[in-house]
């Protein structure tokens, strides 16, 4: 498996498939550069594909230091195999925690973004759920400081947004959790507390900024992913160049419960995209008037 | 509906969306309205062009048996291309329109980005028997009006498809051939159709073809299938789809199935060229 050096020093691994306009998957926590083969296998016939391990996901370096770990640094890890790699301008891929990377990256390389997939977004931004959320992320990093990645996965797979996948296919379900038991403790429980627990909450500055994107985006959630259910629809109302998909029957592992309905609606947006015809929604769909009668003045 | 006046004649055709251009040709026994599901679906991301033959209202319906030939559909479609100053396009021919759309390509290959056939080639096979056929269908055309049409679309066993799946659009699809003209499809046939070359002796016409061909057909659908096949085969760049339970009518029996692997062929094609651009 290739790798990149960031800039810091940290060596990234990454996959290849394909050759063509690039797409950049960028992994969740719950998985990595492999929960996307079920995309490389599908794109890699039309665009080239990078899919990569973040930082304290082996076989990527696992830093042992917490402030190797933080939004702005996979923002920055992002950028560095892009520069690597060649690619000055990308379709972004990300699912979960990775959403938030290409989210990051969007609004701090605009230029460099040429569409993005926001899926299973959303886990802590509503400020009053922020609480409780730095909770658990401090709760599960302690957890895996205490017990391990086995016994940190038995539990992490039984959460209420992805027994959904241990439902509709037993096999992926297993392989998933066999790959989050033989994963570095130290990089997961890091990744916890120098990534997650710091995660912006959705207003103010972020949503400001998030205001003024003007990137063609798809946000994709599951109807039974609760923590990102109601924020994926806030942000489908904040960016004005943004549609909502929401998958029926389906929780926070959505491209592994549903790889085919998640190739699809990717491959249709892209396709969209590329012909020159996404545009922003029509402000007449934005009023406040339900049946369309003017406000009074 | 808009016009352009073309080879002495006017065409009636649609334009609808932006981008890129999609250019359809319609069918036999229907005009640029049997298409509306794909039109409706592809102009979100394609200017979508349709228009109707000679001989289908309100293009002009001439006369002479004479003015039908298959060279005239052809030259109908370039002439309509340079009208609206298009120099290339997506083509998609279904049926009749599929042996027009073949025919432009081998003729203007430049023109052809990418091109998508569905069940072209009736005739091609049983010839004998499918030539007595026709002439006897543009005979009664010409004796008994659109019925005669309607009663063989009835007993067509490539059309009972539609009828059982979707019976509504068999009677909009009976109802719009009402609406269409005896001396156009009686002409049509006794032409256009007949003395078309059956695709078999395209052969060397159809290796030469170097743009990406998608030919779709349905399983029931005899009268096309073995020239669909030689189609996929014989064009260099080729790819076969076979619709399950289906007949003759992919775009109305079909089609969100139909549109999604048109869609995907279309984007591949795409992507090709991006592809090309960056290499």
């Amino acid at each position: 498996m290739p790798s990149i050096l960031a800039d810091d020093g940290v060596r990234i691994h990454y996959e290849e498939a394909g050759s063509g306009i690039p797409i950049v998957f960028v992994h969740e926590f719950g998985g990595d550069f492999r929960s996307h083969e079920a995309q490389l296998r599908w794109f890699s016939r039309r665009y080239r594909c990078v899919a990569f391990n973040a930082r304290g996901f082996p076989p990527s370096d696992v830093p042992d230091a917490l402030d190797a770990y933080s939004q702005e640094r996979s923002v920055a890890d992002l950028l560095n195999v892009m520069d690597a790699l060649g690619i000055s301008r990308a379709h972004l891929v990300g699912v979960s925690m990775g959403s938030f990377t290409v989210l990051h990256f969007a609004l701090a390389h605009p230029e460099r973004t040429a569409s993005m997939l926001i899926a299973a977004w959303g886990y802590g931004v509503d400020p009053e759920a922020n609480a409780a959320f730095r909770d658990q992320v401090v709760m599960g990093a302690d957890f895996i400081r205490a017990n391990g990645m086995p016994a940190f996965a038995e539990m992490y797979s039984q959460a209420p947004t992805r027994v959904q996948l241990e439902n509709k296919d037993p096999r992926g379900f297993a392989e998933f959790k066999t790959q989050l038991a033989q994963r570095s403790a130290m990089g997961a429980e890091l990744t916890m507390r120098g990534v997650q627990f710091e995660r912006d909450v959705l207003d103010g500055a972020f949503l400001k900024s998030l205001e003024a994107l003007a990137i063609p985006t798809l946000i994709v959630t599951g109807d039974e992913d609760e923590p990102s259910l109601e924020p994926s629809l806030k942000l489908k109302r904040t960016i004005r160049t943004a549609d909502l998909v929401v998958l029926p029957g389906t929780g926070h592992t959505l491209h592994l419960e549903e790889p085919d309905a998640f190739n699809r609606h990717l491959g249709e947006f892209l396709h969209q995209v590329e012909a020159g015809r996404w545009r922003a929604r029509d402000p007449r769909t934005m009023k406040s008037s339900v049946l369309g009668v003017e406000e009074k003045p | 509906m808009r016009y352009a006046s073309v080879n002495g004649i006017e065409l009636g055709y649609r334009d609808c969306g932006s981008g890129f251009p999609l250019v359809f040709c319609h069918e036999y026994a229907g005009d640029l309205r049997s298409l509306e599901r794909q039109i409706g679906y592809f102009s979100r991301r394609y200017r979508c062009i349709a228009f109707n033959y000679r001989g289908y209202p309100p293009s002009t319906v001439p006369d002479d048996i004479d003015a039908y030939g298959s060279d005239d559909l052809v030259a109908d479609l370039a002439g309509l291309l340079d009208h609206l100053g298009i120099t290339e396009t997506h083509l998609v021919g279904v049926a009749t329109g599929g042996g027009v759309a073949l025919n432009f390509a081998i003729g203007r290959p430049e023109a052809v980005r990418g091109l998508a056939v569905v069940g072209p080639g009736a005739g091609s096979v049983g010839r004998p028997a499918w030539l007595a056929g026709a002439q006897a269908l543009a005979d009664a055309i010409r004796r008994d009006g659109m019925a005669a049409l309607v009663d063989n679309m009835e007993n067509a066993p490539q059309r009972q498809a539609l009828r059982s799946k979707d019976p509504i659009a068999w009677e909009t699809f009976i109802a719009q051939i009402r609406e269409m003209s005896p001396v156009g499809c009686a002409n049509m046939m006794a032409n256009a159709l007949m003395r078309r070359p059956p695709l078999f002796e395209l052969e060397s016409e159809l290796k030469r073809l170097r743009m990406p061909v998608l030919v779709a057909v349905g399983d029931q659908d005899a009268p096309a299938f073995d020239a669909c096949v030689f189609v996929s085969r014989t064009v260099a760049d080729g790819a076969l789809a076979v619709l399950p339970n289906c007949g003759h009518m992919l775009p109305l029996e079909e089609p969100a199935l139909l549109n999604t692997i048109l869609g995907e062929f279309f984007a591949g094609v795409d992507a090709r060229r991006s592809n090309d651009g960056n290499r």
